[in-house]
């Protein structure tokens, strides 16, 4: 069954279907001065487009029949996407008002190698839009995204959450395929952490496991994309600096990059430094919130011969200080290092219309300890992980028809993980005249070697556009032993220290159909199956309490893939008066879900002072998630413009234990329940936003209304607890007062509300939630020469 | 030139920000009080543990012992002497941090058979 699949999708290209042609033609302006553009790029089909003339006239002709979406670019603008239909003979006259981005200025790589589809769910963050807002961390700026939300354990590095999917769950990833495996089993150094914000130059969200191309997914990808340097007809050289400070934090952060060069090599070096100190809550109360981080990223580029570029990048970052209440220590200092080549090439042949390629290297070195909590004075516990992860990835890009694509390659990853936690018992008296101090394995020599081959393959015929995606995996791990043999000589890992090897082949695919209604409307459907290995945490962890509740974790290198088998729907309406629409309905089935499972105390003790017990890594049965996004905004051309969103997901697991306690917090019995719901998922949640663009976009000010529901639907198995709903009011306003100079000042958090999210967790030791802070006044001075 | 002035002035606020701070701490362990001799344990600048036996050569004797160690390094200090210290209300022992006491014992922790004491203090050299 599987082989036929497959040749199915090898052959679905070879079918070609013929077709009657029209035409696209225009002026493109300025839309503030109305001067004529010429150079924009405009693209109809991934091999069919043109470029304005100097009058800002284009002309597209012999395009098949159907309703395109035409992507129109030109450096210094935000880039167009524009709904045409083609008629069979005609000429449609489309004229394109260009809107000044001031990102599209910096150095912009145009990134090509993706064709927008109607099937996937995808959101697009831009830098633009990331100056708007203080953006100390990269997923606290993605909560702004419906259905997308971050678990808070302290000031910074949050986590992010997209439809209940967390983790190793989500493909988070850099620069399209490059990752970064953080060190931390808490997850104090998620990637997101790991890559300076101001080196953002947009994030792609593409939501459900569709997108199979950028390695294994079973939730979702997130990719950040970076700056990159670009190629300049004639030597020139420019600065970027990003200026920030924030009252609440007492926080500052300054981001400057130097880029330029010439046509053959060009380069960009950007440098960040940024120190945050505890914030206050609504109440006043302090939060320990503090952090520093610094570090630079240097990239050179060259382009040998036209449509050939390959760019060299080195990132150094360092992170000193980060406080985690939520969790048992705080981050002392992460050294990150990563390195990376890539090598890409457009218009290759009429065959071959991209060809991408990289090879890329992380290097986390992460030092965490409990020198600031109560309990140091009594042990002074230090922990030490070196995480390294390798790997390239390698796609090319073929023109199978006038309106088909597809892409073929492959990628790679090895991940290897060792780490240490050294306890100084300074509350013993000396042994043997000397201080006692205890070594402890958290990963004995980890490793995970992952192998995949992946297609996807995009077809558009009149009103409908098919894509299809799969990618096969071979995963296999290893580790040295992590036996912990208990007092009655019983291995608690119930594996033979030889046993640590696991190997999985992991079948992936999806498959999603669009369809135009009429000159404003689409609908897709898309069905996928994403699948993904067990991380090197559920695998190798020896013993360390790591997950939401209060309970030790030890690895289970015995686990199965989890599968998440997801359909959605996606109703999409644009209109040039009203603005647009877009809906989405999800539901997911996920197969072998990955949680813990209770070792009674006479299998094995916590080793940890105050946890409730240990849980082992387990395939725990199956959960459903479902629910909706929504989002309306009013046309760009409009002074006036609102935008609403509203996102709710909700999650239950078939079967899974409790664990039932006396009234001294001793576990007395187990009990099965069913229906519990799926933890750490947000409530519901919407935001409206106003805003008027004046003095021909040189003001803009800013209002944003949220309301985040109340989450009494909670897992009882994970003792979660209970959050209420909140409001919340935030106003910005941005003054450009050229292209060099922009300045963004604002308040968030007007009312000075005292409230957390469901998703930050409770401070070690209580049951009381961390607090998102109180009113907060920001600044933002972006120059640019 | 006005291009240049700007460019100067935003590298010149880039190497401000990313100016150093002190790492180290000077850290002084000190024993007065004690008369007799007695036997001390303690973390020097490496982390190491030294043991040593201290004989007071004079009535107000002060033990020290000082070196640099980094924020957030361990600082221990641990005594066994068989003096009284009940009738030594100058006895203290104590971990001083950049000139100033951070950790302080003036009494005993524990005291074996009526006839041996011991103290111990300890804690960390201040992150912040």
């Amino acid at each position: 069954m599987m082989k036929r699949l497959l040749l199915l999708f090898i052959l679905l290209p070879l079918f070609s279907f013929a077709q009657n042609t029209g035409s696209v033609s225009g002026i493109i302006s300025d839309n503030y001065t109305s001067a004529l553009i010429s150079g924009a790029e405009i693209k109809v089909l991934n091999n069919k487009g043109g470029v304005s003339n100097e009058k800002g006239y284009y002309s597209i002709t012999n395009i098949p029949i159907g309703t395109y979406s035409i992507v129109v670019k030109y450096l210094g603008y935000e880039t167009q996407n524009i709904d045409v239909t083609i008629i069979d003979g005609k000429n449609v006259e489309l004229n394109i008002a260009m809107f000044i981005d001031i990102k599209e200025l910096l150095a912009v790589d145009i990134r090509d190698d993706k064709i927008e589809t109607h099937s996937y769910s995808k959101v697009v963050l831009r830098e633009a839009d990331l100056e708007q807002r203080p953006i100390r961390d990269i997923a606290d700026y993605m909560r702004e995204v419906p259905n997308i939300s971050a678990i808070r354990k302290g000031g910074a590095n949050l986590d992010p959450v997209i439809r209940g999917f967390k983790f190793s769950q989500l493909n988070v990833q850099l620069d399209n395929g490059q990752k970064i495996e953080g060190g931390c089993p808490n997850r104090m150094d998620p990637t997101t952490a790991h890559v300076e914000a101001g080196d953002i130059e947009a994030i792609e969200v593409y939501k459900g496991p569709f997108a199979l191309r950028f390695g294994e997914n079973m939730g979702g990808v997130v990719n950040l994309l970076t700056s990159s340097p670009r190629p300049f007809d004639e030597f020139q050289l420019h600065v970027k600096a990003h200026l920030g400070f924030e009252s609440n934090w007492n926080g500052q952060r300054q981001h400057m990059t130097v880029y330029g060069g010439g046509k053959k090599v060009f380069f960009s070096l950007s440098g960040n430094n940024a120190a945050y100190g505890d914030y206050t809550d609504g109440d006043g109360n302090k939060n320990k919130s503090s952090f520093s981080k610094y570090g630079y990223t240097a990239k050179l580029g060259f382009a040998p011969v036209e449509n050939h570029k390959i760019i060299l990048s080195f990132s150094d970052l360092y992170a000193n200080n980060v406080d985690f209440p939520a969790l048992p220590m705080d981050e002392r200092l992460d050294a990150t290092k990563y390195y990376s080549a890539d090598y890409s090439a457009t218009k290759v042949s009429d065959f071959i219309e991209t060809i991408n390629a990289k090879v890329y290297f992380s290097d986390v070195d992460h030092t965490m300890d409990n020198k600031e909590r109560g309990f140091g004075d009594t042990v002074i516990a230090v922990s030490n992980i070196i995480a390294k992860r390798f790997g390239y990835r390698a796609e090319v890009g073929i023109n199978t028809s006038n309106n088909s694509h597809l892409f073929v390659g492959t990628d790679m990853y090895k991940i290897s993980k060792d780490g240490t936690r050294e306890k100084t018992m300074i509350g013993q008296n000396p042994m043997n005249n000397k201080v006692i101090v205890k070594n402890e394995k958290l990963w004995n020599n980890a490793s995970i070697t992952n192998y995949g081959a992946f297609m996807e393959y995009r077809y558009n015929y009149n009103l409908w556009e098919a894509v299809v995606s799969s990618r096969i995996d071979f995963n296999s791990s290893y580790s040295d032993s992590i036996s912990l043999i208990n007092g009655n000589k019983v291995d608690i890992i119930g594996t033979p220290a030889d046993s640590t090897h696991s190997s999985l082949v992991n079948f992936s695919i999806s498959a999603g159909l669009s369809r135009k209604i009429g000159e404003n409307m689409s609908i897709g459907l898309s069905a996928g199956r994403g699948v993904r290995s067990p991380d090197m945490l559920e695998r190798f962890i020896i013993t360390l309490p790591v997950g939401y509740d209060n309970y030790e974790y030890i690895g289970n290198p015995l686990l199965k893939a989890e599968v998440n088998n997801e359909i959605d729907i996606i109703y999409k309406y644009q209109n040039q008066t009203y603005g647009g629409i877009e809906l989405t309905a999800f539901y997911s089935f996920v197969q072998n879900y990955i949680g813990g499972k209770y070792v009674p105390p006479a299998v094995q003790k916590p080793l940890t002072k105050g946890v409730l017990g240990v849980k082992k890594f387990e395939n725990i049965g199956n959960a459903s998630i479902y629910g909706f996004e929504l989002t309306y905004a009013t046309p760009r051309r409009y002074k006036f413009r609102a935008s609403v969103t509203a996102a709710i997901t909700q999650g239950t697991l078939g079967e899974t234990e409790n664990l039932i306690f006396d009234a001294n917090g001793k576990v007395t019995g187990i009990e099965t329940i069913n229906n519990d719901p799926v933890a750490e998922i947000p409530p519901f949640n919407t935001n409206i936003n106003l805003s008027y663009n004046c003095m021909k976009g040189k003001l803009m000010p800013s209002l944003n209304l949220r309301y985040s529901g109340s989450q009494n639907r909670i897992s009882v198995s994970m003792q979660e607890l209970t959050t209420p709903d909140f409001a919340l009011l935030d106003a910005s306003i941005k003054y450009k007062y050229n292209q060099n100079l922009s300045l963004i000042a604002g308040v968030n958090n007007i009312l000075n509300k005292t409230y957390y999210e469901h998703l930050n967790r409770r401070i070690l030791g209580t049951n009381e939630r961390i607090y998102e802070p109180g009113r907060v006044l920001f600044v933002n001075l972006i120059l640019n020469f | 030139m006005k291009k240049l002035l700007i460019v100067i002035i935003i590298v010149a606020i880039g190497l401000v920000s990313c100016t150093k701070k002190e790492e180290t701490k000077v850290v002084e362990y000190m024993i007065t009080g004690l008369t007799d001799p007695y036997n001390i344990v303690f973390l020097d600048d490496e982390g190491n543990s030294i043991s040593k036996k201290v004989s007071p050569i004079a009535v107000d004797y002060e033990w020290s012992q000082s070196f640099e160690k980094g924020n957030g390094e361990p600082v221990y200090l641990f005594l066994k002497f068989k003096e009284n210290i009940k009738d030594s209300p100058k006895f203290s022992a104590g971990i001083i941090i950049d000139g100033k006491y951070e950790y302080q014992r003036r009494g005993w922790d524990k005291n074996i058979g009526d006839s041996i004491y011991e103290v111990k203090v300890a804690g960390i050299v201040p992150i912040k």
